[in-house]
């Protein structure tokens, strides 16, 4: 597949603080990259770097092979980019704004109609195109946002922080919308949710004081890590001897009074086996739920062995 | 990583380049203008082109011609001098015009044997000319006796103006001040207030 | 693309009561100068009538209108030009028009042409007003024509000013000052004309009031022309370049 988005050597300092240090990395077509990372650990700095907004200090950004500085027209044909906040003419109605932005992008002008009427559908915005953006909720400007960056159909997306202030409701259908670009775009997005990038991303990169510590495919991740936990709660005490003999199982925390945490090797799950022994013994099974913190767990390791080295 | 250093520095050099060439070509395009000068007369009256027998009289002095105007500073009429000169120096490059404050230059003005203020100086080789009322007719005058030819047969009339007259009854006195003042501004007004009205509904 | 932004940037103002109610005050201030002229010459019309030379109706209602309407529009053009980019700036829109396929020539150009629309619009309410006197005299057309072109020009001057100090600053209010203080000092070179015995030749040149003055008479020079036209390329230049170092420097 295509390589739409090359980032090579790319370095931004600002005055003598260095924001972003020498990172390199590629998007193919069909690839949401989850962009990770601590509030200013350059994640916002990089992003607009590369949708030409900023210009790096050292390094080389070429979108769908066109280099953003020496030939930033040809190359931002094939950006849409979500900047932290939305950049909305607040004065504005939906759709004259989004009028404005199509024709900003020079769609043609038979097309803009179509375009206008896809990206209301995609983004929910149909029952607001008459309104003020002013009057509008956070949630939808924040899907306005959305919108101006995809109309034109760019090949890259750059979203920085697609779904901060929208409920779950709407998260959910930001995801969605995600997910379907992702079939022909490759799309950039970022994030400090670790959950979203579980849900959303093909891959994950991971930021922490400007420098890329870690990149990784996404399903890799979760067997790259060989652990797992689960929180169980039962009725009544338990003996630990038992459970810690089952096959598998690492070690056992107390979180408290009937309440634990059961560490095992992800290689020889043995869920089924501790909800048995559990219900055979006649301990009263109230709750017993996987917790999902394998790709936080990796986050705070990685970031934590930088920062101290 | 080095070429790519450079690159990102040349295109940074470049706008800074680009810059600079563009702004030193908008002095030297500057400072030619003001040494190659056209000019057209688009006023009806043609109220800015000398007459005639001015241009004839200028014609038959070649060497430098210095005036002096002895006017206190901060007078418009030193700008309505200077600008009524300005229509000479366009033919003849060699006339030069200065002021000088006669208050501030009591000594000057003794020299000069001057009595009262606003008077002016016309030099020409050895010869002075003294005015003290400058229009096209009295100017033109004295050029034609440092030239040696009759003045008394040449009258300069002052350019006529187009419309001296203002023919308006009081009603359409009243109408436009009618339109003028209340009308239009209140159809602003409304209009700005619909519009705001409307958008803030939406 | 260039008109795209021009015709947004246009529009925008009459989506505010803002423009609507400036009109409107304009409209009052300058037809009330206006009237109370027309007033005075046709108290002493019958005086003038016979002088020798005498100024007649485009000298003493036309030149002054538009000179007024000069030092309004001075103190207007940076309240209408302090917005246009320092505000897209605070309220984080620009990246919009940063990250689109447009060159900073094309921003910069686009801002310029929608707000020089809104000014040129109020130029023509100012320039129709001495139109109604041909009801009841003659106007030497060469000239009002050459005071209609002078205010024309001043105002493009005084929009590429505004631009200008609003690329460069954050603040709308400290551009809205700045335009006008640029435009005052430049204004005021003109002083030396009267003030000192020897006009300094450079501050000559470069004060806005004396072209502006020089085109009124209605003798069109070059030079004067020509010198407006370097004005608003010479502060579009340096909007451009304003514009491209914000991007590397922060």
């Amino acid at each position: 597949m295509s390589t739409l988005i090359e980032v090579e050597h790319l370095t931004r300092y600002f005055g003598k603080i260095l924001a972003v240090d020498n990172i390199n990395f590629n998007v193919k077509k069909g690839e949401v990259l989850g962009f990770l990372g601590i509030n200013g650990a350059g994640k916002t700095t990089t992003m607009q770097m590369l949708s030409g907004c900023l210009a790096p200090s050292l390094g080389s950004i070429k979108i769908n092979g066109f280099d953003i500085l020496r030939e930033p027209l040809l190359a931002k044909r094939s950006i849409g980019y979500l900047p932290d906040t939305p950049p909305l003419y607040k004065d504005l109605s939906v759709k004259e704004f989004l009028f404005y932005c199509a024709h900003l992008h020079a769609i043609p002008k038979s097309d803009i109609n179509l375009a206008l009427d896809i990206v209301l559908t995609r983004c929910g915005l149909t029952s607001v195109t008459n309104r003020l953006i002013a009057h509008l909720s956070k949630g939808f400007q924040q899907r306005i946002g959305i919108a101006q960056a995809i109309i034109h159909n760019p090949d890259v997306i750059i979203l920085d922080e697609p779904t901060v202030g929208l409920d779950p409701l709407q998260i959910i259908e930001i995801r969605e919308l995600i997910r379907e670009l992702r079939q022909d775009h490759a799309v950039i997005l970022s994030t400090h949710i670790l959950s979203e990038v579980h849900e959303t991303c093909t891959h994950l990169q991971i930021i922490n004081q400007g420098k890329l510590i870690a990149k990784e495919r996404v399903d890799s991740i979760t067997q790259s890590i060989n652990e797992s936990s689960l929180i169980i709660k039962t009725a009544f005490p338990i003996d630990a001897e038992s459970i810690l003999s089952i096959k598998g199982v690492r070690n056992l925390e107390v979180l408290s009074n009937n309440q634990f945490k059961i560490n095992f090797k992800l290689t020889q799950d043995p869920t089924q086996q501790i909800s048995e022994t559990i219900i055979n013994k006649g301990w009263g099974l109230i709750e017993m739920s996987p917790s999902k913190q394998n790709i936080e767990t990796l986050f705070m390791a990685l970031t934590k062995a930088n920062n101290n080295s | 990583m080095t070429l790519i250093t450079r690159i990102n520095r040349r295109i940074r050099m470049k706008n800074s380049f680009t810059t600079m060439i563009s702004i030193v070509l908008i002095i030297t395009l500057g400072w030619l203008s003001n040494n190659y000068i056209l000019q057209f007369d688009i006023t009806t009256s043609a109220s800015n082109t000398l007459s005639l027998d001015s241009q004839k009289a200028l014609n038959a002095l070649p060497d430098p011609i210095r005036i002096t105007a002895y006017i206190e500073k901060g007078q418009s009429i030193r700008s309505q001098i200077s600008q009524l000169v300005n229509l000479y120096k366009e033919k003849k490059s060699n006339l030069t015009l200065s002021f000088i404050d006669p208050q501030l230059n009591p000594e000057v003005t003794q020299a000069i044997d001057t009595d009262s203020e606003g008077i002016i100086l016309i030099e020409y080789q050895s010869r002075i000319e003294k005015l003290d009322y400058i229009d096209e007719d009295s100017l033109t005058k004295s050029f034609l006796k440092f030239a040696n030819i009759d003045s008394q047969s040449v009258n300069i009339q002052p350019k006529t103006n187009s419309g001296m007259t203002l023919d308006l009854s009081d009603s359409q006195i009243l109408l436009m001040n009618f339109v003028n003042l209340l009308i239009l501004p209140l159809l602003f007004l409304i209009t700005g207030f619909i519009i705001w009205h409307k958008r803030k509904a939406a | 693309m260039i008109f795209t932004i021009a015709i947004q940037e246009f529009k925008s103002h009459f989506k505010t009561p803002l423009a609507w109610v400036l009109f409107a005050v304009l409209q009052i201030i300058l037809s009330y100068l206006y009237l109370t002229q027309v007033e005075t010459f046709d108290l002493m019309q019958d005086k003038l009538v016979g002088i020798e030379g005498a100024p007649g109706l485009t000298d003493i209602i036309v030149t002054p209108l538009f000179s007024n309407a000069a030092i309004i529009l001075l103190l207007v053009t940076p309240l209408l030009t302090m917005r246009v980019i320092s505000e897209e700036r605070r309220n984080k829109t620009l990246p919009l028009l940063l990250a689109a396929p447009l060159s900073d020539t094309d921003i910069i150009l686009g801002k310029y042409l929608g707000t020089l629309a809104l000014l040129w619009l109020i130029v023509i309410i100012i320039a129709l007003m001495p139109l109604s006197l041909l009801l009841g005299g003659d106007l030497d057309m060469g000239k009002y024509l050459a005071n209609v072109l002078a205010i024309t020009l001043l105002v493009g001057a005084f929009t590429s000013t505004g631009l200008f100090m609003s690329t460069l600053v954050d603040h709308p209010t400290v551009a809205a000052i700045g335009t006008f203080g640029i435009l005052l000092i430049l204004w005021l070179f003109n002083i030396s004309k009267t003030m000192s015995d020897q006009p300094n030749e450079l501050l000559e040149y470069l004060s806005l009031l004396n072209h502006f003055q020089n085109i009124q008479t209605g003798l069109l020079s070059t030079n004067d022309i020509l010198y407006f036209i370097l004005f608003v390329t010479f502060f579009i230049v340096l909007s451009i370049y304003c514009l491209a170092n914000h991007r590397s420097q922060k």
